[in-house]
């Protein structure tokens, strides 16, 4: 194939440019920036589905609200979970794993941060 | 409509600042290429009226989506690939309204004005350009507007660059062709 730059190449180059009618730029300058209400689309720092899980978090908040305001049978089942909750929270064996659990991540976290302060100095 | 105190820079310089809110800066870009754009949908459209819708539907398309230029990328690279697939929905839509076959278009570029504004070699050459296929015509556009820039001229096509070469390389076979008959 012959990709040397010859005669056809210069002629190609020295074209002139086609020249737009008239008020072509304007034109587009009104559609673009002559326009505040064709501002360039602003980005979302949510995602459609955060958006979507968000709203739909916050209807279940809603709904939740109204139950416990205006529903008295709601009222009593959610106080006497509450209650049980309370109850299983309180039972020796809950505390005992509670405790385990947390004496893990202490050692955890704070083993790690022993090794990182150790391997920077 | 003029742009007052255009930002020095270039062409990324210029995309940034219009990011940022400075729409004039958007302003300097469409001065820098609206002529070359218009150039290429003309060549590729070969209708006036249809060159300047698509090239102000380019850069219409190009302010909006601005956030979405990716930051090192060429600007021309980028109009000019909006510019040639907003000819291709219109060849599309001219397609399929007119049944399969395209009706070769006069050649807009060979109206009296235009025609004076030439001189014979450019007038013969323009005239051989118009008379190339779509494919062909479109390549050796970008050729002449984006230099031996194979890489871009592939991008704005969405081709392999074998193929842009092959294009380029028949396009300018079939050029000298007509040019030598004429």
């Amino acid at each position: 194939m012959n990709d040397d730059f010859d005669e056809l190449d210069r002629a190609l180059f020295a074209l002139p440019l086609e020249t737009p009618p008239p008020g072509m730029r304007d034109a587009i300058l009104r559609s673009t920036i002559g326009a505040g209400a064709h501002a360039p689309a602003k980005t979302s720092p949510f995602g459609t589905w955060d958006i979507v899980g968000l709203g739909t978090a916050l209807a279940v908040c809603v709904w939740l609200l109204l139950l416990l305001f205006w529903d008295k049978a709601f009222d009593a089942m959610l106080t006497v979970n509450a209650v049980a909750l309370v109850h299983g929270f309180v039972e020796p064996s809950t505390l005992l794993w509670l405790a385990a659990g947390g004496a893990v991540a202490a050692w955890v976290s704070l083993g790690s941060s022993l090794v990182l302060a150790r391997n920077r100095s | 409509m003029t742009v007052s105190n255009p930002p020095e820079g270039d062409d990324g310089a210029l995309v940034a600042a219009a990011q940022n809110g400075r729409s004039e800066a958007f302003g300097i870009l469409v001065e820098r290429y609206d002529r070359a754009v218009y150039t290429l949908c003309l060549r590729t459209m070969r209708d006036a009226e249809e060159a300047r819708d698509c090239t102000q539907e380019a850069f219409f398309k190009a302010f909006r989506s601005l956030r979405t230029f990716k930051p090192g990328a060429k600007f021309s690279t980028w109009i000019f690939s909006i510019a040639y697939h907003a000819c291709c929905d219109r060849l599309g839509r001219r397609k399929r309204r007119s049944g399969d076959e395209l009706p070769d278009r006069a050649d807009p570029s060979s109206g009296p004005a235009a025609v004076a504004e030439r001189n014979d070699e450019s007038r013969a050459l323009h005239a051989a350009i118009a008379a190339l296929p779509e494919k062909y015509r479109t390549a050796i556009t970008l050729y002449h507007l984006q230099g031996r820039q194979y890489e871009e001229i592939a991008r704005v096509l969405d081709l392999p660059i074998g193929t842009v070469k092959t294009h380029l390389f028949r396009a300018k076979e079939l050029l000298r062709k007509r040019l030598v008959n004429q």
